[in-house]
């Protein structure tokens, strides 16, 4: 068999595998580019090859120049995906990684990659229909199950989320991915104990593992257990303190309880982590003017808007501020930008009745 | 207990418990009671479908009343009713009901004699004395159009709402009239008349959950109202011939954009001695309408700090209450809210402005109750007004699920521990206060006149609550009914200090507050150890009337000098 492929492959091709079998791609390359005339193939390998190298920029020329020739180049199309993905080029990639899985639908290799993409971007419908295929193809294949549970459950299919999170289980019980699946599909069905006693499995599997504490953390948050949600979100953070999720929602069951000096350490460890959260701005600037430092209030409430300026909440806070200052013009003028992003919010919410607003749990990959 | 074992386990107990929380979870010789069934008040209130709402009108409740309609000295009680799609009612339409108190702990129902059978879907219920004859009058809003009852005073009552001119039909769809409140806006000695609207609804074009738009929590539910036009609150201005006239625009209430009002509080809130307007709005700002004394308002609920959360979010706004919980001399807010979210406390700081007081005061400790009813009151009679917040699932749906409290919740009950702190004492207050229902409106009063305030509950698709307040701490009381004279007859508008161990309380004669509910007229202070008090009364055309030495544990009538 493998004669026969080889006898069907030309004399470069022989050579360029076996160069590239040495781990010499420098000479499989030029191989490569002494060939002529120019086709899809050959561009597509020069464009691998530079890829190898490290010369991702003009792989993906070669690569783009492989489509041109050829358009339906399935692995033209993958190739560029890939490198424009390490690129970090995402958007780009995954518009790639698509063609490629238009064009060769049964690669599981490509549709693997786009799945992986789709999700990544932000895509989840189409990471969801990905998956679906991924594990249609390849059903004994558990984290590609885990995913298709995870976004069977984001796209608001609890119920089948939670079916293929129990298959994986019923296989592997102590799958950690597969448990945190689970309990996100509990919570998305309203069922917060069992959610709980989910994430309660999971850990005495990994007592260690900082997303489980969070998830717990955040259960029993919204079960207005703030004491219970306070011991597992410090957990959490103590475990991983770049969670920055966890020294967020720390700082709201703080801010509940009214302890404001524990919030506001929370938020200020949350905005140095990750400085473009507007929702952490926004809750520092709250909590800070709610202890009376004013200035810094209005400084953190000011970026919040920055990052977010669609949110109404920070400007009424800054016009509360100016209003306290004796600034009455400064006051109004925040309040009605207020009032403005506020009708723009009401506006969109014309198409979309949903009143739901909870936070979501996060998931172990 | 060794003395060790002991401190270790109080230290084990103060990492997990506040100090506000150990206070308020003292065991209080106070205990809350359903007695509804006793009493005889046993008709269900109907209002939509039991399980599933097509329309979020089926969604909101009704109100509740406690109101001497025979001037007997004895709280008579008046419950708002609503109605149901497609149903044919075998045993009649669904009526309002008025029950007399027969003075032994049960009442009678007294609707057909009283002439105040009416079927429709019923919101809110407020009572004044809005032509000064010396008896309580009604009003009660519907969706579609509202009823003015005059009192007869010989037990009946004479609908004159089209002669009133109250009614708000002659629109091409019938307006969602909600809270509703009798104030004497102008202080010309005549009761006007606000009535918050909520929706401009039209059953025809409303989106329905089977369009799937609608969902809560991935559930499809009744839509809105965010998406839906909000609907515009309304100023009946008392022409005093037993007729009103709609000055909704030259008083400046149509300034503001349609918003989803709900519970209306009227309270003199800057201490100027007239009377303001807060409106309890859903999924918007809420409004404070700051009387000019000119017989306008200007609304500036965003700029006094009472319009959002304390981070500065529109809330789901329902219920309100009022009173000076701080005893600053100036009157604060409580307002319920949806569900994932707190109720807001608001600390009223003078100067028309207010601080959002929830976190700092222990009340941001429950968010999964969806607040309606809402009241200050001191349950315990120490002279420090309590919060009791009734609640309950806006959608059926949500069944028994655990994320949430469940469609049938049970009530929350702050107990103000002073110092601005409030602990929740819900869970040691008596079974009233944990049977869970889908509560809606209301109102308290000391129906049985024992000297503790009693609470009274409008359900959906359920019996009402009436929780006998039975307290056992032996503190004194004083309760107070206010005659108007030269001012409105209810005296709604007094404003009353009561000056007891060296400790001083102010609240008002108030019409309508809470959801869309009427509390008892007669104001009650409890008075702790002291055994006498001082009252200083500023009746609602400014005059100051001082009575001092009053003997505590009485209810007194105290009538408006002329003079």
């Amino acid at each position: 068999m493998i004669l026969l492929c080889l006898l069907l492959l030309s004399d470069w091709r022989v050579e360029v595998e076996r160069l590239k079998a040495r781990g010499d791609a420098t000479g499989a390359l030029a191989m490569v580019e002494q060939q002529a005339p120019r086709t899809s193939t050959l561009e597509d390998e020069a464009g691998f090859l530079l890829a190898a190298l490290g010369r991702r920029a003009e792989a993906v020329l070669r690569f783009r120049q492989a489509i041109h020739l050829l358009p339906a180049n399935a692995a033209a199309h993958y190739h560029l995906g890939v490198a424009l993905w390490l690129e970090g080029q995402r958007e780009l990639a995954a518009k790639s990684l698509a063609e490629a899985v238009s064009r060769a639908p049964a690669n599981l290799e490509y549709l693997e990659r786009y799945a992986v993409a789709a999700r990544e971007i932000g895509d989840r419908a189409q990471a969801l229909k990905a998956y679906r295929r991924v594990v249609a193809l390849k059903p004994a294949c558990l984290d590609c199950r885990n995913s298709l549970s995870f976004l069977l459950t984001d796209q608001g299919q609890a119920a089948r989320g939670r079916a293929e999170a129990v298959w994986v289980l019923a296989k592997e019980p102590k799958n950690l991915a597969a448990l945190s699946n689970l309990g996100f599909a509990y919570m998305q069905q309203n069922e917060l104990a069992r959610a709980m006693e989910v994430y309660q499995r999971a850990l005495t599997i990994d007592p260690a593992n900082a997303v489980m504490h969070y998830n717990l953390g955040l259960a029993y948050k919204q079960k207005d257990d703030l004491e219970l949600a306070r011991t597992h979100l410090a957990k959490a953070i103590e475990i991983d303190p770049q969670l920055i999720e966890g020294h967020y929602t720390l700082g709201i069951v703080y801010w509940q309880n009214g302890d404001f000096d524990a919030a506001d350490l929370r938020f200020a460890e949350a905005v140095r982590l990750s400085p473009d959260y507007a929702e952490a701005w926004a809750m520092y600037g709250t909590v800070l003017r709610q202890k009376g430092r004013r200035d810094e209030a209005k400084m953190a409430l000011e970026r919040a808007v920055r990052l977010k300026p669609e949110d109404p909440g920070p400007y009424s806070q800054i016009a509360q501020l100016l209003r306290a200052r004796g600034d009455a013009a400064g006051a109004r003028k925040y309040s009605s930008e207020a009032a403005v992003r506020k009708a723009a919010k009401e506006a969109m919410q014309k198409e979309m009745f949903d009143r739901s607003s909870a936070p979501q749990p996060k998931v172990v990959r | 207990m060794k003395r060790r074992g002991f401190l270790q386990s109080l230290c084990r107990t103060a990492g997990v418990y506040s100090l506000d929380q150990l206070l308020g979870a003292q065991s209080l010789p106070v205990s809350f009671v359903n007695i509804a069934r006793e009493a005889g008040l046993r008709e269900k209130t109907t209002f939509g479908d039991e399980r599933k709402n097509r329309y979020l009108v089926e969604t909101t409740g009704c109100g509740v009343a406690f109101f001497d309609y025979d001037h007997d000295g004895w709280l008579d009680l008046f419950f708002v009713n609503g109605s149901r799609f497609q149903s044919t009612f075998p045993g009649g339409p669904p009526t309002n009901r008025l029950y007399k108190n027969n003075r032994d702990g049960t009442f009678t129902d007294v609707t057909q004699k009283a002439g105040l059978v009416h079927s429709g879907w019923g919101q809110g219920v407020c009572v004044g004395d809005y032509d000064n004859d010396g008896h309580d009058d009604l009003f009660v809003s519907y969706w579609g159009e509202n009823k003015l009852y005059r009192n007869r005073g010989e037990g009946t009552f004479e609908d004159v709402s089209r002669k009133a001119g109250i009614t708000t039909a002659g629109g091409k769809i019938p307006r969602w009239n909600t809270g509703c409140a009798f104030l004497d806006y102008n202080r010309d000695g005549l009761l006007d008349l606000f009535v918050a609207n909520y929706i401009d609804f039209d059953v025809k074009t409303v989106p329905v959950p089977e369009g799937g738009t609608c969902k809560y929590k991935g559930l499809p539910v009744a839509c809105g109202p965010p998406g839906l036009p909000g609907a515009k609150n309304i100023l009946f201005r008392n022409n005093g011939d037993g007729t009103f006239t709609d000055v909704s625009k030259e008083a400046g209430i149509l300034k503001t954009a349609g918003t989803y009002g709900l519970g209306v509080l009227v309270a003199d809130f800057d201490n100027d001695g007239w009377p303001d307007i807060y409106v309890a709005n859903d999924s918007t700002s809420s409004a404070l309408y700051r009387n000019n004394h000119d017989g306008t308002f200007t609304e500036l609920g965003i700029q006094a700090g009472v319009a959002y959360s304390a981070d500065g979010k529109s809330q789901a706004g329902m219920g309100v209450s009022t009173a000076d919980f701080d005893g600053d001399g100036w009157l604060d807010i409580v307002k319920t809210n949806f569900a994932g979210d707190t109720s807001s406390l608001y600390r009223n700081l003078g100067d028309n402005l207010f601080e959002d007081l929830t976190f700092q005061a222990g009340l941001g400790r429950n968010t999964r109750f969806l607040g309606w009813g809402a009241a200050f009151l001191d349950f315990d009679n120490d002279g420090l007004p309590d919060i009791l917040l009734a609640n309950g699932h806006v959608y059926p749906e949500v069944g028994n699920t655990d994320t949430e409290a469940g469609y049938r919740q049970r009530k929350v009950l702050y107990r103000n521990l002073g110092a601005s702190r409030f602990g929740d004492v819900s869970t040691s207050t008596g079974p009233g206060i944990l049977e869970q229902v889908s509560a809606r409106g209301l109102a308290v009063g000391d129906f049985d006149n024992d000297g503790d305030l009693d609470v009274v509950v409008n359900c959906m698709n359920d019996v009402p609550q009436l929780l006998r307040c039975d307290n056992r701490t032996g503190r004194h009381w004083l309760q107070v009914k206010l005659i108007g004279t030269v001012s409105n007859r209810s005296a709604i508008g007094a404003r009353v200090t009561c000056i007891a161990g060296g400790k001083q309380q102010m609240n008002e004669v108030r019409s309508g507050g809470s959801y869309l509910s009427q509390s008892d007229l007669r104001l009650h202070f409890g008075l702790g150890a002291a055994e006498t008090a001082d009252l200083v009364i500023r009746w609602p055309n400014g005059n100051e009337q001082r009575l001092t030495g009053l003997k505590a544990d009485q209810a007194m009538r105290v009538t408006e000098p002329k003079e």
